[in-house]
């Protein structure tokens, strides 16, 4: 699945730390790679990966999981990740 | 045969253990890493967390606890304990950690966004948090069987690194009753003889010894009866006597753990927070911030609901530098920049300091300016504190006062009153400048068993001037928790005594 990141957001570090303690909770392998400046995949599990990415404004970011919650895993990260950056631009 | 070797009382207690003896020189005490490098490194990433777990708890800002979180999450990052773990045979743990972190640090300065780029800091914040709680886990040095540490020179923090249930005592030369080193043993109930160098002399490793700190006497060798005798003493261990007198019993803490400690043993307050103790750790030479101060005040003062907690100014000396507020070398720290002189050397930081202290919008919060010597250093403190808490009205605005160790401060009391709110007086300061005698120098320590009465005089003079404005008096300082001292200041109408618990 893939997002896009708004105008104006990037994806730093307490996004990334959200979004790494949800990944854990699931039993897939879930990655995510920054298809705009080629960064990853990595694991969506490590915040530091996360933040190497450098997902900012405008990078289309893709999310993967691999195992057996993969679909339920994929749509909750992607759906966090924009609730997480919409968080951040009202706080 | 048993034989008796005899010195002064250094910390108080009765019992036997076998003789180690400590040479500074060959690092006796600098014991191996423990465990395995894996253990470690868990261990030291578990009390990193512990750390800021306790930090989070106490930050009130969401911006800097989400800081927290995100660094809680690296110590728990995946691929990051797997880089670690790569190299650690390779490189061993301190180093394979700073690999790690290295390695990451440099990908996020890669990034083109200057948000993404600042939190690079935070890997090298995290990197320092997991190589302190590694290298406190390597100084700590065990022992399978009660010992005696026989030593000519003893470091606090040395002393500190030994695990306390199997340290039955300290034979030491170099010191007297209130060299710090004596205090924090007396605080962990470890019992000190205090010796001559020479007379060490005479003691070799493995021995046993019976070490009676409260008579100044060890025994080599004992009896099998007076053995007995001192594991029956040691069963009703010394206690203090609740006094009958309208005196509040305070103690004296460096740290959050010793504050909640003394709450527990039913201190009455606060009468000496050291609070450069709670950041003597730093490696930073920047000082604490002023969020960084607030919250760890709060979590002292919080330890005391209800009672008074006093929070004296960041106390360093050319004996004592803290990394953030150093006098630099001097021919003689005791009598140099030290104290308020070193403070209104720094008064940004001093401001800061009263700032945080500010933020708890308390009136039971007290602040104590330490090593007042004149009236002149007491008034460009006291506008630091104004400009500060000018604002505040009761009952959110902090008390104001000044130690009193400085035999001038002791002399002009009356004077130096009618601009504080309460006097604290440091006796083992107060003792040392009085009597020209080092605090640390066992010859004339003896001077300062109890309190000799050119001090006694000093005190009197200290209390009657406070009692005239009905301004309150504190005494804090080793003599304090003696009984028969204790008595003493109490006849002389001090009002709270501040001992360490």
């Amino acid at each position: 699945m893939d997002v896009v990141i708004p105008k104006g957001r990037v994806l730093h570090a307490r996004p990334a730390a959200a979004l790494a303690r949800m990944a854990g909770e699931y039993r897939s392998v879930i990655t995510l790679q920054n298809l705009t400046n080629g960064r990853g995949p990595v694991n969506a599990r490590s915040v530091v990966s996360l933040l190497s990415l450098g997902a900012t404004a405008g990078a289309c970011v893709r999310i993967l999981a691999d195992g057996d919650d993969a679909v339920a895993a994929t749509a909750a990260l992607a759906g966090a990740l924009m609730q997480l950056l919409e968080a951040e631009a009202s706080a | 045969m048993s034989r008796v070797l005899s010195g002064r009382p250094g910390a108080p207690g009765m019992r036997v253990g076998r003789a180690v003896l400590h040479d500074p020189l060959k690092r006796s005490l600098r014991a191996p890493p423990i465990g395995d490098a894996r253990v470690r490194l868990a261990s030291a990433l578990q009390r990193a967390d512990a750390d800021l777990g306790l930090l989070q708890a106490h930050v009130p800002l969401s911006d800097e606890a989400s800081i927290i979180g995100f660094q809680r999450e690296l110590l728990r990052d995946p691929e990051l304990l797997a880089r670690i773990h790569a190299s650690i045979d390779r490189l061993g743990v301190e180093a394979a950690v700073t690999e790690a972190l290295d390695h990451y640090g440099a990908l996020l300065l890669s990034l083109e966004d200057p948000i993404l780029r600042e939190r690079a800091a935070d890997l090298r914040d995290v990197e320092q948090r997991i190589l302190r709680a590694l290298t406190g886990d390597e100084a700590a040095v065990a022992f399978d069987d009660p010992v005696v540490l026989v030593a000519r020179q003893l470091l606090p923090s040395e002393l500190a690194a030994i695990d306390a249930t199997m340290l039955a005592g300290v034979c030491l030369a170099g010191a007297g009753p209130s060299s710090h080193v004596v205090i924090l043993a007396r605080a962990l109930g470890v019992p000190v003889v205090l010796f001559d160098a020479a007379a060490l002399h005479s003691i070799s490793a493995d021995e046993r010894l019976l070490v009676d700190g409260s008579r100044g006497i060890v025994v080599v060798e004992p009896s099998a009866s007076q053995v007995a005798e001192a594991s029956e003493s040691e069963g009703h261990r010394v206690h203090r006597d609740v006094l009958k007198h309208d005196l509040r019993l305070t103690a004296v803490v460096g740290s959050l753990a010793e504050a909640q400690s003394a709450h527990a043993r039913g201190a009455a307050g606060i009468g000496l927070l050291r609070s450069e103790f709670l950041f003597a750790d730093s490696s930073s030479t920047a000082a604490p911030s002023v969020a960084e101060q607030t919250a760890a005040y709060r979590a002292v003062a919080d330890c005391f609901p209800e009672q008074p907690v006093t929070i004296r100014l960041f106390d360093a000396g050319g004996d004592k530098p803290l990394s953030f507020l150093s006098a630099g070398k001097q021919t003689n720290p005791a009598l140099g920049t030290r104290g308020v002189r070193l403070l209104l050397e720094h008064p940004g930081l001093m401001r800061d300091q009263i700032t945080a202290i500010a933020a708890l919008a308390d009136a039971r919060i007290r602040v104590l300016v330490p090593m007042v010597t004149d009236i002149g250093e007491l008034l460009r403190t006291r506008e630091i504190f104004d400009s500060v808490c000018g604002g505040l009205v009761d009952p959110a605005r902090p008390k104001f006062g000044v130690m009193i160790e400085v035999p001038a401060a002791a002399l002009m009391a009356d004077v130096l009153i009618q601009h504080v709110d309460f006097f604290s007086i440091g006796t083992n300061d107060l003792a040392q400048f009085t009597l020209a005698a080092d605090r640390d120098d066992a010859h004339y320590a003896s001077y300062g068993d109890g309190l000799h009465p050119a001090v006694l005089r000093l005190i009197e003079m200290t209390v009657q001037a406070a009692h005239a404005c009905g301004k309150p008096v504190s005494v804090c300082g080793e003599a304090a928790g003696r009984m028969d001292v204790a008595a003493a200041l109490i006849g002389l109408g001090v009002d709270e005594l501040a001992v360490g618990m």
